[in-house]
């Protein structure tokens, strides 16, 4: 595990609610171009890793290191800057605003230009505004929402608004992304439009993790898996590994629904 | 209607209300020439609230505050024989300088806590000008105040005014137009609908927060700072907490996070507000009068802006402008259930 250099490496950490540790000492690395699956039954701590990783939550103890780089206290906008990129389970979109505009907010992450120049029209605001329009469509493309680009991005259905979350991700140019269940509530037309966009990312060399409740699209798709149960890591490995680990098992035969065992099976 | 004729509608209609803007102070009577440069500042004033209401979806009861303390920088400095345009160029400043101290403790509060902070600080603020006479007057005001000098140009009749006044409200609404349209102005938008979204985007909502408050107490500076001149007088009269509240209702009647709706919204209030002083103010009447109807009138208004017209009045104007665009029948894209994904109002460029 510690024969490639991490792009992420999460060390020990542990956040606790009250006196419940929801995270307790999880490590894991994640190495650049990799796809990692978290899954876990309900209440394993995956959406408090997320949140720990994204900013949202900051950690008790414990480290978090991006490029080598200590992370765990910096805020959410400073870790979008250094390229990590989040898409919420509950779709967080920018109503009012068009598709368009939606995805070019994705472009504030890498660049510069603030108040005053933007005000005033200055040179860095009209190169930048280009860039950020240009990444934007062309990420939109990506998800295949090029057409929609000028609607009010409240008018899609959810399986194009959860694309549409990736696509401000992609905009702003990650080096890596965290998917907060992104396949939830999807139809399975739309669920297949998904499998097959993370995969060209994923091809593409990007680096991504999937925190998912439905086991058979993550092991799918996922080249590791990490299996999180009560806050503790209880497997990892490939999908063909962790299906059939133990542990992994009396997890999910503990609290699985029919859907879920069928998956790791 | 062609897309070639609403432009030009368009443009004529900016035409027209430029064109009036330059002529009126020319026709007005002096009292109403008085009425026009109110309007002016009023809507430097709400642009900013608006900005701060609309995009970073904070509510400030104290702007009439920074307009006082515009007003008394630029009058203070004035009367201490400084050059009067350093001192109108002062008054943002100031402003801007207590709004950004002020507001890194105060921006943490949210929602009614923050409103009523800012309408505390207007308190605070007043009862410090009554109580600091060897600078401000104390409450007999300030007078004495020379008229403002612009290298060799002197401001001095409310025509002048009238001209000095709109050259600064279209500067400022520009200004928050560009700003509107851009990554910043985005950030703004997003923010003020969902904080952690914006900030999973890699945008700073504090200190853009914090930004939009500065900003927004500046504009208000500037134009107390105008005002100071053009009155040649100032007491903490000047500036009731009932001023603070009538910007709020423009920035709501006008339309929030509208830009054009600050000038809109700054025009309808201050007439209605003129009409009833003058009605309250003929004799036989109470004394009280005039505050009590306006009071009654502004709630009056809120109450029916906000059930019948939640937009305000150029939010709701621009969204029957943009159902007349002539692809709002014709059918849009369509979601791949065959249903059309279009609400009536929308268009695609590509539909």
């Amino acid at each position: 595990m510690t024969d490639y250099r991490a792009l992420l490496e999460v060390q020990e950490l542990v956040r606790r609610f009250g006196g419940v540790s929801a995270v307790d000492s999880v490590s894991f690395g994640v190495a650049e171009g990799e796809l990692r699956g978290l899954i876990g039954p309900n209440g394993a701590g995956k959406s408090t890793l997320f949140h720990l990783i994204s900013g949202h939550l900051h950690p008790d103890s414990g480290t978090l290191s991006f490029r080598g780089k200590r992370i765990e206290r910096k805020p959410p906008a400073a870790r979008a800057r250094l390229g990590i990129a989040i898409t919420f389970q509950t779709v967080h979109l920018f109503n009012g605003m068009t598709v368009l505009e939606n995805t070019m907010v994705g472009g504030h992450a890498w660049t510069m230009h603030e108040w005053i120049e933007a005000s005033f029209r200055l040179p860095r605001h009209h190169r930048e505004e280009r860039l950020i329009k240009e990444q934007a469509a062309w990420a939109l493309e990506r998800v295949g929402l090029d057409r929609f680009m000028h609607q009010p991005a409240e008018s899609l259905p959810l399986g194009r608004q959860r694309s549409l979350q990736i696509a401000r991700a992609i905009c702003s140019k990650p080096e890596l992304l965290l998917l907060d269940e992104p396949a939830t509530g999807l139809r399975a037309e739309e669920r297949r439009d998904l499998f097959a966009l993370l995969g060209k990312l994923h091809t593409e060399g990007l680096t991504m993790i999937l925190v998912e409740h439905d086991v058979g699209f993550v092991t799918s798709i996922a080249e590791r898996i990490t299996v999180l149960d009560r806050g503790h890591v209880i497997a990892e490995g490939t999908p063909e590994e962790i299906q059939y680990d133990p542990l992994v098992i009396t997890a999910y035969l503990g609290t699985a629904t029919s859907d879920e065992s069928a998956g790791i099976r | 209607m062609s897309e070639r004729m609403r432009s030009s509608i368009v443009l004529s209609l900016a035409v027209v209300i430029g064109l009036s803007t330059l002529a009126l102070p020319l026709v007005l009577s002096s009292s109403d020439v008085e009425i026009y440069v109110t309007i002016g500042l009023a809507t430097i004033v709400v642009t900013g609230l608006s900005l701060l209401m609309g995009f970073a979806g904070q509510v400030s009861l104290g702007q009439a505050a920074f307009y006082g303390v515009g007003a008394y920088t630029a009058g203070i400095m004035a009367v201490h024989h400084w050059p009067s345009l350093v001192a109108l160029m002062a008054a943002p400043i100031a402003a801007g300088v207590i709004a950004f101290v002020i507001g890194v403790p105060l921006l943490r509060l949210k929602g009614h806590a923050l409103v009523f902070s800012t309408l505390a600080f207007q308190l605070i603020l007043l009862v410090v000008i009554e109580n600091t006479s060897f600078l401000t007057g104390g409450a007999i005001g300030l007078s004495g105040i020379p008229a403002l000098r612009i290298g060799p140009l002197a401001i001095s009749t409310g025509k002048d005014y009238a001209y000095l006044v709109w050259v600064v409200a279209v500067a400022v609404l520009l200004i928050t137009r560009n700003l509107t349209r851009s990554r910043p102005g985005r950030a703004l938008r997003a923010m003020a609908i969902t904080a952690s979204g914006a900030s999973a985007a890699g945008i700073a909502v504090e200190s853009y927060k914090l930004k939009d408050f500065t900003l927004s107490a500046a504009y208000a500076g500037i134009a107390g700072g105008i005002y100071v001149f053009f009155i040649g007088y100032i007491s903490p009269d000047a500036f009731p907490v009932t001023l603070s509240i009538e910007f709020v209702i423009m920035v709501v009647v006008g339309g929030i996070g509208t830009v054009s709706g600050a000038f809109v919204g700054a025009a309808v209030v201050t007439v209605i507000s003129q009409v009833l002083t003058s009605l309250g103010t003929s004799p036989s009447l109470p004394p009280d009068l005039p505050t009590v109807l306006s009071l009654g009138v502004y709630a009056l208004i809120l109450i029916i802006i906000l059930r019948l017209i939640p937009a305000g009045v150029v939010g709701t104007l621009s969204d029957l402008w943009k159902k007349t665009k002539p692809s709002a029948s014709a059918s849009g894209p369509v979601d791949t259930t065959g249903r059309s994904v279009l609400g009536p109002a929308v268009q695609a460029k590509d539909g």
